[in-house]
């Protein structure tokens, strides 16, 4: 009886099993990622210019965005003799400054060809991150607007650095990191265009087999500078508290160099319900 | 003859002691509850009133973006509108000396050349701000104190990218901010927000709002309708980013304090009301029981010639004497409680004063609701006496007669031992009296439990709120919507783990008949430190197609999942958007809507963009962390969920568990009251039964497991009664005070109940050792006199 109710007590007081959400340890390949801003670009352009001082009798009868053929007759200009201007490459049309009829002095730009075929990438990159990066380096690009993303490699990275104001309105300096696309398919490549807009992941390193848990599960010990990193570990339906040694962080995961195994359960985003030793369950 | 009656009424109330202190105890709570709960209440609807009134509080407002000052003409001159003023109000972030974190700053503008005329400041200390060359401001009260500014002081804000040190001339209230709160945290931080009244000739200037309003307040004629109004001026306002005026009623401080206001009188009566019933129901008993005793008394005086009328009115002043000695204390102590609440309340709700009144009502309803049942139940008493012959009376009332019971005709009563046998005929034999003190017992229980299930549900709030919920350490809110580069900008402060980005949408939700004002969160399905939870706490998903919705809108506009809803966008040009409901989402505070990017982003016209962000951050760095966020003039406001949760804890949690803990404490002298005078009745009732024992040669001891055995199984019979009573009395506060902008959710621990129960327990072995020592003061032979 007394045992009974002893135990009544205890079940009535004993902490209820905090609920949580956990995640596995992941092995596998966990790459050291930078994310840019970056505009996709036409690699060359071209400005159609008048070749003599004369006149264009016949409207430029072209829109921005008009495709046009390499040795395609765009417009003719009479100064005396009569002259065809022709597209020096495949292309679109980007711009039109002069629409004509009318006089036209030597010189002046009537068409902008950018060769849309024929793309890069430009990211526009911290000048601090871009002294991480080299040639070669493999990236991808995403949020273009098509499924799945584009795979692509550094050619350069500018070392003229320029000032930018940033999204939340402070100065910034950065400089220019141009990459080629790789292995385009030739669908993705008639969707795009000059100065369409992607999110680059440019990978920095690559390591395999190694562990990685979400950011999400990590917290600092106490709040002195030297507090390691820890994270719950899920033990037998309890919280065990582990400190762990991360590398590398993306900007989802950390990578794991000490502290955890393959099969281990983490609790993410533990709130303060969670203590050394609570029960929990999903 | 009289002076005789008036002598034994001394005698009879010190030998009656030990029940006038347990009544006294019982009427004290129940009163002191009733006139603190309901002076509190009158106190804070009659500040808020009168506030109102004379400070020209308004009576509907409407934010826009921006609108020249001549638009504002057309306003003005709408039919039903008495006053109206326009004003700039710009928010920024305010840099504190003494704090690391920087706290939100709400600048409104102050007419340059007229009197202000709605939402007047009152000006607290200091003098008003004037146009000079180090910007001046009146900072609010609750700002102020939470960082000791005093007039001449400065405080540095950052208005529009600009960083400007603004002079503290002076510490003001105003009825619009008599819960200071910052329109995008749900509780009160004074800490980290602040209003400020700035000349419109200096704020103009600053908030590059020169020529121009953004906020309109005004005030009904009287009879006006404020449909009419509020629909005038979203017709003239639309055009400038007008997302729809609203009523005093949408007001955000008024709206809380008006909540309050209503809990407090549902408390006012709920409390009191649960109270009361139970010491009404004991009074009733006790008294009724002890005139029963004194039957053989009532029977000599009226023999002695005493007629009915003498000595019912002595009966009736022994009882009020005896009723009195509860409620004089229980109002002394009503008035005190209730300035203790109304102090606490001052420190949340800034008026000019809380003056403290004592409600009459209340104490006439105190005293009433003490003195009746008091006096029916002696009424009654005497009446029975008065039925019988005096020589009948004269003698001990004899004891009900013996009946075969189903125990016996069942031969159950031979598992039994003759004290258990006493106890339980006892009880077959009186059904009622037996059902009334299980009654009584299980009330008293059921008060603890719903005590205890305002913590509960504090806890349950908390918890949610502050590790379901918002799972960042700080959230960040931009001036402008800003382009994913801003997410990957904080996500490079050192110190900073990991950022996700949002995007509130103001939304007008409708469906047929009803519209209501709120918010879409978009979020990326994902993100994970913001979620929307089920009533279980466990998280929704966004659908993919469709949006998920607060619970109110279930309740209120009766849609369920897979009806369409249509959604006014109320950001940049209007655009209307249909989407199917997927699910409710049990938000606890105000109301929301949950989407995915892809719905709203391609309703919108715009590619992804964010109006906050959610932060993970290094605690060892998060100082560094502050001092970078200050510096982006993009970022408006931070917002800290530790110093949040440490703010909630420290003042609006202490807040309810005081008051929860007056209840509860309360709660146990009424069980306790309760237990006591049970078995004290049924020993003063049954001391010619338990004499005859002692005669018969059982020991004291066995007289007091008689006694026990029966006080035992009483309790433990109203455990489960209790039990179920106090849930349903949790449930019936909850439903009563569910306001629109909170959400009362019932939540009750097995704790709760466990605790109830041991206390009880603790209570039951208390009153044993009580009952022990009556037992051994019994006198056989003064107790087979029966004259007790």
């Amino acid at each position: 009886m007394a045992a009974g109710i002893l135990a009544a007590i205890y079940f009535a007081f004993a902490p209820r099993a905090v609920e949580v959400e956990t995640a596995r340890v992941r092995r596998g390949r966990f790459e050291e990622t930078l994310k840019a801003d970056a505009k996709i670009r036409a690699r060359k352009s071209h400005v159609i210019r008048a070749v003599a001082d004369g006149d264009i009798f016949k409207r430029v009868d072209y829109k921005a965005g008009d495709p046009v053929k390499k040795g395609e007759g765009l417009t003719k200009i009479y100064w005396g003799p009569e002259r065809v201007l022709r597209s020096p490459a495949d292309g679109v049309i980007s711009k039109i400054y002069f629409e004509g009829p009318g006089p036209i002095r030597r010189g002046d730009p009537i068409l902008e060809i950018v060769e849309s075929q024929n793309l890069e990438v430009v990211a526009e990159v911290l000048t601090t991150d871009a002294v991480r990066l080299k040639a070669g380096l493999p990236l991808a690009v995403e949020g273009w607007g098509g499924s799945g993303p584009l795979r692509g490699r550094i050619v350069r990275i500018s070392q003229a650095g320029y000032t930018k104001i940033s999204a939340l309105g402070v100065e910034e300096e950065r400089a220019e990191v141009r990459a080629e696309l790789v292995d385009v398919s030739t669908e993705a490549l008639v969707h795009l265009g000059d100065n369409y807009h992607a999110d680059v992941f440019i990978t920095l390193s690559v390591h395999d087999d190694v562990l990685s848990v979400p950011l999400g599960a990590l917290f600092k010990e106490g709040s002195g500078k030297d507090g390691g990193w820890r994270l719950f570990r899920v033990v037998d339906g309890r919280a065990r508290g582990t400190p762990i040694e991360i590398g590398l962080r993306n900007d989802r995961e950390a990578m794991v160099t000490g502290g955890l195994t393959e099969s281990d359960t983490v609790i993410l985003y533990p709130g303060d319900l969670v203590k050394e030793g609570s029960k929990v369950r999903n | 003859m009289v002076s005789g009656l008036n002598r034994k009424l001394f005698r009879d109330v010190a030998s009656l002691k030990y029940q006038t202190i347990t009544l006294a105890a019982l009427i004290i709570c129940g009163v002191a509850v009733l006139v603190s709960s309901w002076s509190s209440y009158e106190s804070l609807k009659q500040a808020r009133d009168s506030y109102y009134d004379r400070y020209g509080m308004g009576d509907v407002f409407a934010d826009i973006k921006r609108a020249p000052l001549d638009v504002f003409r057309k306003v003005s001159e709408l039919p039903g509108l008495e006053i109206a003023e326009a004003r700039i109000i710009e928010q920024t972030l305010v840099d504190v000396a003494n704090q690391a974190e920087p706290a939100t700053g709400n600048f409104l503008s102050l007419p340059d050349r007229s009197e202000q005329r709605l939402n007047r400041v009152y000006l607290r200390q200091g003098r008003m701000p004037e146009a000079a060359t180090t910007p001046e401001a009146v900072v609010h009260e609750a700002f102020a104190e939470a960082h000791k500014l005093k007039p001449g002081d400065t405080v540095d804000a950052l208005f529009r990218g600009q960083k400007k040190t603004v002079r503290i001339t002076g510490i003001g209230l105003s009825p619009e901010f008599v819960y200071s709160l910052n329109p995008v945290v749900p509780f009160p931080d004074d800490k980290h927000f602040g209003v400020f009244w700035m000349p419109r000739s200096t704020l103009e200037k600053l908030a590059q709002m020169e020529g121009s309003f953004n906020n309109v307040s005004g005030r009904l004629e009287k009879g006006a309708s404020l449909s009419d109004v509020k629909a005038g001026i979203d017709r003239i306002l639309a055009p400038y980013g007008c997302r729809g005026a609203i009523g005093r009623d949408r007001q955000l401080s008024n709206q809380l304090v008006s909540d309050e206001i209503r809990e407090q009188r549902v408390m006012a009566f709920f409390n009191p009301a649960v109270f009361f019933s139970v010491a009404a129901f004991l009074i009733h008993i006790v008294i009724s029981r002890l005139i029963g005793m004194h039957r053989t008394q009532i029977a000599t005086l009226k023999s002695i010639g005493y007629r009915d009328g003498e000595i019912g009115a002595y009966y009736a002043k022994l009882v009020c004497l005896m009723l009195f000695m509860g409620i004089v204390p229980g109002l002394l102590v009503g008035a005190w409680l209730g300035r203790v609440y109304s102090d606490i309340y001052q420190s949340f709700f800034r008026f000019p004063h809380l003056d403290f009144i004592v409600s009459l009502p209340s104490i006439f309803i105190g005293i009433g609701a003490s003195l009746i049942p008091g006096l029916a139940g002696a009424a009654h008493a005497v009446r029975s006496v008065f039925k019988l012959s005096p020589a009948q009376a004269m003698l001990p009332p004899s004891p009900p007669p013996y009946r075969e019971g189903f125990l016996e005709k069942r031969g159950l009563i031979r598992f039994l031992d003759l004290r258990e046998r006493m106890v339980v005929r006892g009880f077959l034999l009186r059904p009622w009296r037996l059902m009334f003190t299980i009654l009584g017992m299980s009330a008293a229980l059921a008060i603890v439990i719903s005590g205890g299930f305002w913590v509960d549900m504090l806890d349950f709030v908390i918890e949610t709120q502050f590790s379901r919920l918002n799972r960042e350490d700080i959230s960040v809110s931009f001036l402008h919507n800003r382009p994913r580069a801003a997410l990957r900008e904080l996500s490079q402060i050192p110190g900073v783990t990991a950022v996700e980005g949002y995007r509130a949408v103001p939304v007008r939700v409708r469906s047929e008949n009803h519209s209501r004002e709120s918010a879409i969160l978009v979020m990326d399905p994902l993100s994970g430190m913001r979620r929307a939870l089920d009533a279980d706490g466990s998280a929704l998903t966004v659908p993919e197609r469709g949006i998920l919705l607060s619970r109110y809108f279930e309740d209120t506009f009766g849609l369920s999942a897979g009806d369409p809803v249509e959604l006014e966008l109320l950001e940049g040009a209007p655009r209307r958007v249909w989407l199917p409901v997927s699910g409710f989402a049990d938000d606890l505070i105000g109301v929301a809507a949950y989407a995915r990017p892809e719905q709203i982003q391609s309703a919108l016209g715009e590619s992804p963009s964010y109006s906050m962000a959610a932060l993970k951050v290094d605690p060892a760095l998060s100082q560094s962390v502050y001092e970078r966020l200050k510096t982006f003039p993009e970022v408006i406001s931070v917002n800290s969920k530790v110093l949040l949760y440490e703010g909630f804890q420290s003042t609006m949690a202490g807040m309810i568990r005081f008051f929860t803990g007056v209840l509860i404490g309360f709660a146990v002298v009424i069980s306790l009251a309760v237990i006591y005078n049970a078995a004290r009745v049924s020993f003063s009732e049954r001391g010619w039964e338990l004499a005859c024992l002692r005669i018969l040669g059982f020991d004291s001891g066995a007289v007091w497991q008689v006694l026990f055995l029966e006080v035992t199984l009483q309790v433990f019979l109203s455990v489960l009664p209790g039990f179920a009573l106090g849930n349903l009395l949790s449930r019936l506060s909850a439903a009563m005070i569910h306001s629109e902008s909170f959400r009362f959710p019932f939540y009750l621990e097995t704790s709760t109940y466990a605790f109830s129960a041991l206390l009880i327990a603790a209570i039951w072995l208390m009153n044993g050792w009580l009952i022990r020592r009556m037992v051994g003061s019994l006198k056989m032979v003064e107790a087979l006199k029966a004259r007790d």
